[in-house]
């Protein structure tokens, strides 16, 4: 069975964090190894905003891989009808994602629900004033 | 005087968690489904026992309060992280935890909540200081205020075999007067409101909720027998995280449709 996996990684910020790209491809080649994954050297997307080039060309290569270990789900496109879009082509062709962060899978309509769970709450709770935020509008 | 003071809106048990959670920022009480607790424990047995390779392993009643005769000092961590991983690959788990104080973290944290993914399970068994929390809040090391601990004892804990946290009202002191205590460390601070911390009562068949804001940690267990935990957080799901994040850290335990036919609305367009 092919086990090759490419490793995907962003040059711009992740979740409103910058990862070096040294520790996303750490925390991927961790994932690679603890499911006993060949993990191929990760695709890196261009810095600009919204702009998934890369991640296009490592779908168009699918063919040749077992799947994609993202570094985490926040590279996600935020918009779902792009989402959708990758989940439908990785799973016609019968292949999955990973992200390495979450140690998370997706490989069927049940992984597919869980990550856009994850996408929809995470940014409704992103909208919730935090504390400090809360704290520095009373001064 | 009751903090909680509409009567209308809670139930007179619901008044009376919220009333002393908001008192003293933690709560114990007798689990929701003993079946569960049950269930949890005879697992946690087998595996432990499997673990040691115990050719003729005491009873499961037996065996908690007397793992020191069982596991020696040097092996307890390995012993730990292997049980650990057990306790997180069993699916059924996140249920059978939530059972044990549905209603209490509904009243508590409220009915949409994320769930932490990992078990922490604790083991101290007596005079081994490899196992020593120092006085902490996790709040200061990246969990974020809006989360609660769910404490579950699967022995009689008291004294120094149980844990121990400094209660909401003198936890506030610290926190307002902190340059005072910042130069200090955990053992310094310990010094200093040892005579405040409360050691937690927490029979078996009970756990314990508290926000892990408050001071807490343990000490060496100067009892005689060991001492069996598991911790672990819950969260309103769509309220503030910090370090630990969603998806990482917590994953969503229930999710109401209305949150969800929300979320996906569409505005109508002209």
């Amino acid at each position: 069975m092919n086990k090759n996996w490419r490793g995907y990684i962003f040059s711009r910020e992740i979740g409103k964090q910058v990862v070096p790209q040294r520790v996303q491809n750490l925390v991927i080649r961790t994932c690679a190894e603890r499911h006993g994954l060949t993990y191929l050297l990760s695709a890196t997307e261009y810095y600009m905003d919204d702009c998934y080039m890369m991640l296009k060309s490592v779908l168009d290569e699918l063919g040749q891989i077992e799947g994609i270990i993202f570094y985490s789900t926040h590279q996600l496109p935020s918009d779902t009808n792009e989402r959708m879009k990758i989940y439908d082509k990785v799973l016609n062709s019968k292949k999955g994602l990973r992200f390495a962060l979450e140690d998370l899978a997706l490989f069927d309509e049940k992984d597919v629900k869980l990550i856009e769970d994850l996408k929809f709450c995470n940014e409704l709770s992103a909208q919730a004033i935090d504390l400090d935020s809360y704290q520095e509008s009373l001064n | 005087m009751p903090l909680v003071t509409e009567p209308t809106i809670y139930n007179a048990d619901e008044a009376n968690v919220i009333d002393q959670f908001l008192k003293t920022g933690y709560i114990i009480f007798p689990v929701e489904d003993l079946n569960s607790l049950a269930k949890i424990r005879s697992n946690l047995y087998e595996n432990a026992v499997k673990a040691l390779e115990l050719d003729s392993p005491p009873p499961e009643s037996d065996f908690f309060d007397n793992a020191q005769k069982f596991i020696l000092p040097e092996y307890l961590n390995e012993i730990r992280l292997g049980l650990i991983d057990k306790l997180n690959k069993n699916p059924d788990n996140a249920a059978l935890f939530y059972s044990l104080a549905k209603n209490h973290l509904g009243w508590i944290v409220g009915n949409e909540m994320a769930i932490q993914r990992s078990y922490n399970l604790g083991i101290q068994l007596p005079k081994d200081s490899s196992s020593i929390l120092p006085l902490h809040s996790d709040v200061w090391s990246g969990n974020s205020p809006y989360e609660v601990v769910l404490w579950t004892s699967f022995v009689d804990c008291h004294k120094t075999k149980s844990m121990y946290l400094l209660p909401l009202k003198e936890n506030q002191k610290i926190i307002s007067n902190f340059q005072k205590y910042s130069s200090m460390t955990a053992e310094e601070i310990f010094s200093e409101v040892e005579d405040k911390v409360v050691w937690l009562e927490v029979p078996y068949g009970h756990v314990v909720i508290f926000w892990h804001g408050l001071l807490h940690g343990n000490r060496i267990n100067e009892e005689e027998k060991s001492r069996w935990t598991v911790n672990l957080r819950f969260k309103g799901l769509l309220t503030p995280y910090h370090a630990k994040e969603l998806g990482e850290y917590f994953m969503p335990l229930t999710i109401r449709p209305i949150t969800r036919i929300g979320y996906q609305y569409k505005k109508p367009k002209i």
